[in-house]
């Protein structure tokens, strides 16, 4: 009887100690959202790899390309594109998926892989048959 | 027909409330029998802790959290320009204490209660992400927590001004601090941080005459405050007062 009672004793404690630690599977992409949303984002610089070679070209203190991701899922950028993105995660890799219109009502759709994704720092990259293109883009 | 419908459920009836009433006599009693081995079994544990003393504490904390990253990856990146400082914040802490005699010669003091902390961060390494960023991490340290704190302390009289008025003590002992808070977002995505703290107090304690006293103690936790690879420490400095509960109520 003794032992039975310090177990459940124990079993008590612990569970009202322990209790509520799950893990919420959702909260990367809640938090990419909002590192993302309501922001434009300029693009600072872009990395372009062709097998060994990589080329870079910076964009600071030149008119640039932008992109707007608004909290109601809509996004435009600087070339007249217009439509709305999602974030999604497919295996370890977040991306951000745009559905969209170019100015001449052409669909368009594409795919950036984030690197990293911060408040004010965002690294994309995404990649051709033959070029994996990295886009660095910031808050200012 | 009737009536012989009714005298059966009647009995039906009968037979279900006795039932529950057995049911609810064998609860009390494993109850009763739970409580009265539960006291035994205290009274047993705790048969050389005496002349104890229940008092009331609070304080204010001066925390800071030293962070080591290592090699913790994620998507996310935190500009330390903006999360690091070296500063310790203030947070608050109070709770119930008792103070006596282990084996009538060593003095220990046992206190139970919140902590509400506010921290500091100071991140011990950086990384850069060239071209664009230098100087960002991919953790982010939560700053705010609120925790159930147990400690056991060792009291030790230093023999300086007289005694029998003003008594300073030395303390020493360890703690567990029980995170009750909930992570940030950024932290929930890896489910950074531990829920149990394992820690050491060390510091010195001013009674008054046994009017309150005063105590200053630092606390340092042995093992991180999160998983590997992030190294998680936090430092406080928690002053405080406190009161015999007799005294107040």
């Amino acid at each position: 009887m003794k032992i039975n009672s310090k177990v459940i004793i124990f079993v008590a404690i612990s569970f009202m100690v322990t209790a509520c630690s799950k893990v919420d599977p959702a909260s990367q992409l809640e938090l990419t959202k909002q590192m993302l949303e309501g922001k434009t984002w300029l693009l600072d610089y872009t990395i372009t790899k062709t097998g060994a070679n990589a080329v870079t070209k910076t964009y600071v203190g030149q008119s640039t390309y932008f992109i707007n991701f608004l909290k109601d899922n809509s996004t435009k950028d600087s070339d007249g594109i217009v439509g709305v993105y999602s974030i999604k995660k497919m295996g370890n890799q977040l991306q951000i998926h745009v559905n969209a219109k170019t100015n001449g009502s052409n669909p368009v759709e594409y795919i950036y892989n984030i690197e990293s994704v911060g408040s004010k720092e965002l690294v994309v990259f995404y990649s051709t048959n033959t070029q994996t293109i990295k886009r660095y883009f910031s808050v200012r | 027909m009737n009536k012989s419908n009714h005298l059966l459920c009647l009995l039906a009836v009968l037979l279900i409330s006795t039932s529950v009433s057995a049911q609810k006599n064998k609860t009390t009693l494993f109850l009763k029998k739970l409580s009265d081995s539960t006291v035994k079994v205290f009274k047993k544990t705790f048969v050389n802790f005496t002349n104890n003393k229940t008092s009331l504490y609070a304080g204010i904390g001066f925390n800071r959290q030293s962070i080591n990253e290592a090699d913790y990856t994620s998507s996310f990146n935190y500009r330390l320009s903006e999360i690091n400082n070296k500063v310790y914040k203030p947070g608050y802490h109070l709770g119930v204490r008792i103070d006596g005699d282990y084996k009538k010669t060593n003095k220990y003091a046992f206190m139970l209660g919140f902590t509400n902390i506010n921290s500091g961060l100071f991140y011990k390494n950086a990384k850069t992400l060239n071209p664009i960023v230098g100087d960002f991490s991919n953790f982010k340290a939560d700053n705010q927590f609120f925790n159930l704190s147990i400690k056991a302390n060792y009291k030790k009289l230093l023999p300086v001004f007289d005694t029998t008025k003003y008594k300073f003590y030395f303390v020493v002992g360890p703690s567990v601090d029980v995170r009750l808070s909930k992570q940030s977002l950024d932290n929930q995505i890896n489910n950074n941080y531990k829920r149990f703290v394992f820690g050491y107090t060390v510091g010195a304690e001013f009674d008054n005459n046994s009017y309150y006293t005063l105590f200053m103690h630092y606390n340092h936790n042995i093992n991180s405050l999160t998983k590997s690879p992030v190294q998680a420490n936090m430092s406080s400095l928690n002053l405080g007062v406190f009161v015999r509960a007799k005294d107040l109520f």
